[in-house]
């Protein structure tokens, strides 16, 4: 097995994990969060426990971005160039509806608008290069 | 950009897998390079000359 095909997998495992580990931390601090006193420490901090798996997520790309080879990684980052571009419009277009009066979304959602956006960037550079 | 690598792999009788494997790269960063679809960063392309004991105007030329 290729130093290229150790670090892909190990990517793979990681950021799955990441997103696992996200989605599970989601599901359980919003309810444990809810039982505790309002506006009270421990309220916040198990609210906030899914940044976890987003800074584990943040660590898997950065690390296969340095241990990647230069193509795999350009790949990688023209994923992240349109899941910024793709988060930016629409974060801005949502702002921009509720500054006008439309309904009131929760930031949470700006993980998985990303996600979809990253996806489709994946898709996106790897049909490009194919 | 134009390259020889296909031409300069298959004189030597390497797979793709083989190439990949000398350079320290993915099988796909192979693929990539021979169809012209990623030209590679001067470092890749001074290992690559040096693999096939060339130079890099030897393999790789401008559209």
């Amino acid at each position: 097995m290729t130093t290229q095909v150790r670090s892909g997998r190990r990517y793979l495992i990681r950021f799955l994990t990441a997103a696992a580990l996200y989605t599970v931390l989601l599901f359980i601090s919003i309810p444990l969060a809810q039982r505790q006193p309002e506006g009270s420490i421990a309220r916040y901090a198990i609210a906030s426990l899914p940044v976890i798996g987003v800074v584990m997520g943040v660590w898997a790309l950065w690390k296969f971005v340095g241990e990647a080879d230069e193509f795999q990684a350009r790949k990688l980052l023209d994923a992240l160039a349109t899941s910024l571009a793709g988060t930016l419009v629409v974060a801005f277009v949502v702002g921009m509806i509720q500054f006008a009066g439309g309904p009131a979304l929760s930031w949470v959602w700006i993980i998985a608008v990303w996600g979809v956006f990253f996806a489709l960037g994946t898709v996106w550079a790897n049909w490009k290069y194919r | 950009m134009k390259n020889k690598l296909k031409e300069l792999r298959s004189e030597r009788r390497w797979t793709q897998a083989d190439l990949a494997r000398e350079l320290d790269v993915s099988r796909q960063t192979v693929n990539a390079l021979e169809s012209g679809r990623y030209d590679p960063s001067l470092p890749l392309a001074f290992t690559i000359a040096k693999l096939f004991e060339l130079r890099i105007e030897d393999i790789f030329t401008p559209d």
